[in-house]
C-alpha cells in the first residue's frame, strides 16, 4: 500500500506526515489564473456553439452533454496546478552533524536460526549483515549522513564500539530500559532517533509504556528493525503456570499448566513435573490439530515441607527450534502446619465420629468438634490450649474466625440467631473461610435453611418445606458417580492416578441421603451425583461455590463412614480416609491469614525490585491501617535486611514496600505487624531470584511490541534490507541538527494520471455525442 | 445359629425407617450355660429395651431404634451397626468365622462393650477368646481420666453393680470371685479404644431391674451414667 502511495505521489507517507505543502512560484499564480479563466471561456463558448447545432441529439446523449466542459475544466486546473509547481517543504539533518544511535539486542534469543535472509540464517548473523562494514549495508548507509553510534544492550544498554563487542549471550533483555539507557547515553547530542535491531522479545517485569512515555517526552523516536521470524516453525512452550503459593503438606496440589506448540498440531507430548530431581507425575497432553495452545490440569502430591521448586517440562521433540523454552518452574511452599477446622453437629452420628477419625491422623488438620447429645448439652473435642473454649456455637467472630474452615453437621437453622447464621455467611464471606454443609435429616432444605441467611451458604437450590414435614424420607442405594467437572477436580482424587480414581467411585458401595438436591445455583459446580428411583432428576451429591472472598461445599450423603466399615471394602484399604483428607485440605486451601505476606511474583531476575505487599488484620479479621508493619528478609547468603512497610491508602490493611533482590537464591520474608507496640501477628513468605530465560518464551518475533516501541515515540517500523527508507525516516526527523529543503511535487505520476484521465473522458464523451 | 433365631425378638422392623443409632447386641456361639444355649441373650431383650428408653431420654437428639436389635457376628450386616453390646463372655466360644468378621469389624471401626461376667474362670475364657481375636492388642485397664469416664457424666468411682438378686437383697455384691469390679479396654494401632470390658459387675441387671423399687438406686443410675457414656464415646471416637 506504502508502495502504491510512493509510486503515485513520488514519495512516502511518512513524508508528507513531516513535511509542509507550499507553491515554490507564487508570481505565475496570477497569470495562470488569467489564462485558466480564458481558457475555460473558450471552452465554454466552443461548447455552446456545438449544442446550437445539434438537432437530432437523443435524450441520452443530452445528459452527457455538461460533462466535455468539466473534463477539459479539470485538466486545465491540473496544468495550472503543475505551473504553480507545488512543493513539499521538509526540515532535513545536515549531514553528519546529526547522530544516530543503533541499540543491538545482544541477548540469547537472537541466536534463534530462524532468519532466513542471514547467511548463517540466525537472527544474530542478520544484524551483524546489516551493521556490518561493506558497502551497502544499512550501517554504511546511515553512516553516509549520521554520525553513528552503536549500543549492545540486555538488561540495561552500553556503547560499543564495534559490533565484534557483540555476544548474543545475554540472559535477559529489557528493551524500555534499554532505550531509556540509550537515551541517556546520547543526551547533548543532536540526535536524530535510535534504531533498534531487536526481535521484540522483552523480558523486563515492568511495563513497557514508561519507558515509552520517557522516550517520547524526550522527542527521542525510536525506530525498529525486527529479526526472526513472526512465527517459529517448529516449537513446543511450556508458556505458563499457575501454582497456588502455599499449600498444606501430603496435599494435592493442582496447577494449570498451558503449552503451545506451532508445527505439533496432534501430537501427544509428555508433560513431566519435577520435584528436586525427582518425578512426581507425568501428564499426557495432546495438541489440538487446529489451535496452537493447550491447558493441562495437572496434580501432583506435595510431600516434603518447604520452599519446593517444581519443574514442569516437555521433553524436546526432533527438529523443534528451540528447546529452552520447554520448562518452567514454579515455587510452592509446602507448609507443616495444623489448619484449625471447627466441627459442629447436631446430633450424634456416626458420619460425624468415623470423618474425624478419617482425618486423625492427619498432622495438617485440626478439627474441634461440638456435637449436641441433648438439647443444650454439648460434647466439646479436641480444643486444645490454643484454641478458645466455648459452648454450642461461638456468639463472637474472634471465636469463629479463628477457624480456617467450617463443618456443619446436622443441625436445624432454627438452632441459631440471625447473628450466628449471619456470621457464618460472614466467615465465608469476609474472612474467606471455607464451610462444608453435610447432608443430614436435620440439614438444608430439611432443615428449614431455605429463607434464612444460611441459605446462602448452600451451592444448592434450597426449597421452603411448608410446615411440619415430619422424618424426611431417607434415599437409599445411591451410586455415586463423577460429573465432568469431578473427574478433574482434586478433591475426587481418592486414589494417585486420575485415571484409576475416576473409575473407582462407580465401584464403591451405594450411600443413602435425605437431600433431594437437584438444582444448582448460578455459579455452583456440582462433582459428584447420583440416580434414585424417587427423584427423577440427578441428585446433586457433592457441590460448590464460592461466597465472596471464601467458598462453601455441600456433601449430602450421611453415611459415606460404611466405605469404612462395609465389608466389601479391604480393612487396608484408604479410601474413606482419603475422601475426607481431600476434602478439608480443599475446604481450608486458600484460605487466609490475618496476616499475610507476598512479593508480587514467586520468581524474580537478579537485580529486580520486589515489591512486598502484606495484609494486616485483627482477629475478627477486620483491616488494620494504623499498624507498624516491618519485613525482615532473608537473603539467600543468609544476610538479613529489614523493611518497612508502609499504609498503600489504596486498599484498607495493605501495606507496601520494596526491595532490590540482588543475590540469586531463595529469598524468606518474615512479616511482624504491631498496633500500640502490641504484637498483631507474624507471617512468612518465600521468593526465588534467578535468571529466568522470559524472552525464550513467546520466542518467535514480536511484530507487535515493535510496532508499538515505534508508534509511541514518533518512529517506524522498518523491515531488515531497508536502509534507504531508514535513512530518509531519519533525515527528515524533527530532532537533530536540521535545514529546511523544498521537494517538488509537479511531476508526481498521479498529476500526469489525472490529466491523461480528463482528456481521454473528455474525448470518449465528444465522441459518444458525435462532436469529435 | 439356632439359638439366635430361637432367642431372637423383633417387635417392630428395625429397618422400616432407617435409624443412626442401634443398640446391638452380639449373638455369639457359646458353651452351655447352665443349661441353657445361647449366654449371649442373658437379660435379653428387656435390658436392651430398658436402656433405651433410658438412653433415648437422657440423650435427646440421639436418633436411636427403640427396640433391642441382636445380630451374629457372621451376618454382612453387621458392619453398617458399629456399637456391639455383649454379655456372660465367660461362656463365648466364637467359631473361626464368628472371629473373622468380628476381627474385622473392630479393626475397620467397630465399638464392642462386654458386660456381666465376674470371676477368674470367665475372665480367662475372654482373655483366651481376645487373645484369638485381636492376639496383637493388649488388655489394658482404663484410667478414671480417661475421655470414657467424663464425655457425658463424670465418673468418679468404679462400681460393683451386682445382679438382680443380690442387689435386692443386699447380699454381697460379687459373683464367684470377681470381689473387685475392673474396666478394661483394648486399643488399636492409632490409640482408638475398640472394646471396653467391664468385668466383675453387671450393668445389663440394673438397667433391666431399674424400674425395681428394690432394686438400690445408685447401682441403675451408675450403670445408665456408664451406658450413655459409652454410647456418646462410641458415637465420637
Amino acid at each position: 500500500m506504502v508502495g502504491l502511495f510512493e509510486f503515485l505521489f513520488k514519495y512516502r507517507p511518512a513524508l508528507f506526515e513531516e513535511g509542509r505543502f507550499t507553491f515554490v512560484s507564487p508570481g505565475w499564480m496570477q497569470l495562470a489564473a488569467l489564462l485558466a479563466g480564458a481558457l475555460l471561456v473558450i471552452a465554454a463558448f466552443t461548447y455552446r456553439r456545438m449544442g446550437s447545432g445539434a438537432s437530432d441529439r437523443t435524450a441520452g446523449a443530452e445528459r452527457l452533454r455538461w460533462l466535455p466542459p468539466v473534463f477539459r475544466s479539470l485538466a486545465i486546473a491540473v496544468i495550472v496546478f503543475c505551473l504553480l509547481q507545488p512543493a513539499l517543504v521538509l526540515s532535513t539533518v545536515v549531514p553528519q552533524e546529526t547522530f544516530v544511535g543503533v541499540v543491538v539486542d545482544d541477548s540469547r534469543s537472537m541466536a534463534m536460526p530462524d532468519e532466513a535472509s542471514a547467511a548463517d540464517g540466525t537472527r544474530a548473523g542478520a544484524v551483524l549483515e546489516a551493521l556490518s562494514i561493506e558497502s551497502g549495508s544499512m550501517l554504511d548507509r546511515l553512516a553516509e549522513r549520521f554520525q553513528v553510534r552503536l549500543l549492545a544492550f540486555g538488561r540495561s544498554a552500553e556503547r560499543i564500539e564495534s559490533t565484534e563487542q557483540l555476544r548474543f549471550a545475554r540472559a535477559d533483555s529489557r528493551i524500555g530500559e534499554a532505550l531509556v539507557a540509550a537515551k541517556d547515553e546520547l543526551a547533548g547530542l543532536p540526535l536524530s532517533g535510535l534504531v533498534l535491531f531487536s526481535d521484540g522479545a522483552d523480558s523486563a517485569p515492568a511495563e513497557l509504556g514508561d519507558a515509552l512515555l520517557t522516550l517520547k517526552a524526550a522527542g527521542t523516536p525510536v525506530y525498529t528493525v525486527g529479526v526472526g521470524r513472526p512465527r517459529l516453525r517448529k516449537d513446543i512452550e511450556v508458556s505458563r503456570v499457575v501454582a497456588p503459593r502455599r499449600v498444606l503438606e501430603g496435599s494435592t496440589v493442582e496447577v494449570e499448566v498451558t503449552l503451545s506448540q506451532t508445527g505439533f498440531g496432534g501430537r501427544t507430548v509428555d508433560l513431566e513435573v519435577e520435584d528436586d530431581g525427582r518425578i512426581v507425575n507425568v501428564e499426557q497432553v495432546t495438541f489440538p490439530r487446529g489451535g496452537s495452545a493447550v491447558t493441562a490440569r495437572v496434580m501432583f502430591a506435595a510431600n516434603d515441607e518447604g520452599a519446593r521448586e517444581f519443574r514442569f517440562q516437555v521433553a524436546g521433540q526432533p527438529g523443534e527450534d528451540l528447546l529452552l523454552n520447554n520448562e518452567r518452574t514454579a515455587l510452592v511452599e509446602v507448609l507443616k502446619r495444623r489448619e484449625k477446622i471447627f466441627f459442629f453437629e447436631g446430633e450424634p452420628r456416626d458420619e460425624s465420629k468415623f470423618l474425624r477419625r478419617a482425618v486423625s491422623q492427619d498432622e495438617n488438620l485440626h478439627v474441634v468438634s461440638m456435637t449436641r447429645q441433648a438439647a443444650n448439652k454439648f460434647y466439646g473435642m479436641n480444643f486444645d490450649e490454643d484454641t478458645r473454649r466455648f459452648e454450642g456455637f461461638p456468639t463472637r467472630r474472634e471465636e469463629l474466625f479463628e477457624y480456617s474452615g467450617v463443618i456443619l453437621g446436622s443441625m436445624e437453622a432454627s438452632f441459631f440467631t440471625h447473628d450466628q447464621m449471619q456470621m457464618l455467611v460472614d466467615f465465608a464471606a469476609q474472612r474467606g473461610g471455607g464451610v462444608l454443609l453435610l447432608g443430614g435429616r436435620r440439614a438444608f432444605s430439611e432443615g428449614g435453611f431455605a429463607g434464612t441467611p444460611l441459605a446462602e451458604l448452600s451451592p444448592v437450590v434450597l426449597y421452603d418445606l411448608p410446615g411440619d414435614q415430619g422424618r424426611p424420607e431417607l434415599m437409599t442405594d445411591l451410586r455415586l458417580e463423577l460429573t465432568p467437572q469431578g473427574r478433574a477436580h482434586p478433591a475426587t482424587l481418592l486414589r494417585d492416578d486420575r485415571e484409576e480414581a475416576n473409575e473407582l467411585w462407580p465401584t464403591l458401595p451405594s450411600l443413602s441421603a435425605y437431600q433431594r438436591a437437584t438444582e444448582l445455583k448460578a455459579g455452583g459446580t456440582a462433582l459428584l451425583q447420583a440416580e434414585s428411583p424417587m427423584v427423577s432428576d440427578p441428585m446433586i451429591v457433592l457441590a460448590h461455590h464460592r461466597i465472596g472472598r471464601g467458598r462453601a461445599i455441600a456433601f449430602t450423603p450421611h453415611d459415606s463412614w460404611h466405605w469404612q466399615m462395609s465389608a466389601e471394602i479391604p480393612l487396608e484399604d484408604q479410601t474413606h480416609e482419603r475422601l475426607w483428607r481431600q476434602m478439608l485440605r480443599w475446604l481450608v486451601s486458600y484460605v487466609p491469614d490475618r496476616i499475610e505476606i507476598e512479593a508480587d511474583r514467586d520468581r524474580f531476575e537478579p537485580g529486580s525490585i520486589v515489591t512486598l505487599r502484606a495484609t494486616v488484620r485483627d482477629e475478627a479479621f477486620q483491616e488494620v491501617n494504623r499498624a507498624q508493619v516491618v519485613a525482615a528478609i532473608e537473603q539467600p547468603s543468609g544476610e538479613e535486611v529489614e523493611v518497612p512497610l508502609d499504609w498503600s491508602v489504596e486498599r484498607d490493611g495493605e501495606f507496601v514496600g520494596t526491595f532490590t533482590a540482588s543475590e540469586s537464591g531463595l529469598y524468606r520474608v518474615e512479616v511482624d505487624a504491631r498496633t500500640e507496640g502490641q504484637l498483631l501477628g507474624v507471617a512468612t513468605s518465600r521468593f526465588a531470584v534467578d535468571e529466568l530465560n522470559e524472552e525464550l518464551f513467546g520466542a518467535a518475533r514480536r511484530d507487535s511490541v515493535l510496532k508499538r516501541i515505534a508508534s509511541e515515540t514518533g518512529g517506524r517500523q522498518v523491515e531488515l534490507g531497508q536502509a534507504d527508507r531508514l535513512v530518509e525516516d531519519l533525515s527528515v526527523s524533527r530532532e537533530g541538527t536540521l535545514v529546511r529543503e523544498a521537494r517538488d511535487l509537479w511531476d508526481m505520476p498521479i498529476l500526469f494520471l489525472v490529466l491523461v484521465a480528463l482528456l481521454g473522458g473528455e474525448w470518449a464523451v465528444r465522441r459518444r455525442l458525435g462532436m469529435a | 445359629m439356632r439359638t439366635f433365631e430361637r432367642y431372637l425378638s423383633r417387635p417392630v422392623d428395625p429397618y422400616e425407617v432407617q435409624r443412626e443409632f442401634y443398640f446391638t447386641r452380639l449373638a455369639y456361639s457359646g458353651h452351655m450355660y447352665r443349661g441353657f444355649a445361647g449366654s449371649w441373650s442373658i437379660d435379653y431383650p428387656k435390658a436392651d429395651r430398658q436402656f433405651m428408653i433410658g438412653l433415648k431420654r437422657l440423650l435427646d437428639q440421639l436418633d436411636a431404634y427403640d427396640y433391642d436389635h441382636a445380630l451374629p457376628a457372621t451376618d454382612p450386616e453387621l458392619y453398617r451397626f458399629p456399637f456391639l453390646y455383649s454379655v456372660e463372655v465367660g461362656y463365648m466360644a466364637l467359631s473361626p468365622a464368628e472371629r473373622e468378621a468380628l476381627r474385622r469389624y473392630l479393626l475397620a471401626g467397630g465399638f464392642w462393650v462386654i458386660d456381666d461376667f465376674w470371676g477368674s474362670w470367665e475372665w480367662a475364657n475372654l482373655e483366651r477368646e481376645l487373645s484369638l481375636l485381636l492376639p496383637e492388642y493388649p488388655i489394658v485397664e482404663l484410667p478414671l481420666d480417661h475421655p470414657i469416664f467424663h464425655c457425658f457424666y463424670d465418673v468418679e468411682e468404679i462400681l460393683q453393680v451386682p445382679n438382680v438378686g443380690q442387689g435386692r437383697y443386699g447380699g454381697p455384691t460379687w459373683e464367684q470371685d470377681g470381689f473387685t469390679p475392673h474396666v478394661r479396654g483394648i486399643f488399636d494401632e492409632q490409640g482408638r479404644l475398640m472394646v471396653v470390658i467391664n468385668w466383675n459387675t453387671d450393668l445389663g441387671d440394673a438397667w433391666e431391674w431399674a424400674e425395681d423399687e428394690w432394686y438400690p438406686v445408685r447401682f441403675s443410675h451408675y450403670a445408665y451414667q456408664m451406658g450413655v457414656n459409652f454410647v456418646v464415646y462410641a458415637m465420637s471416637h
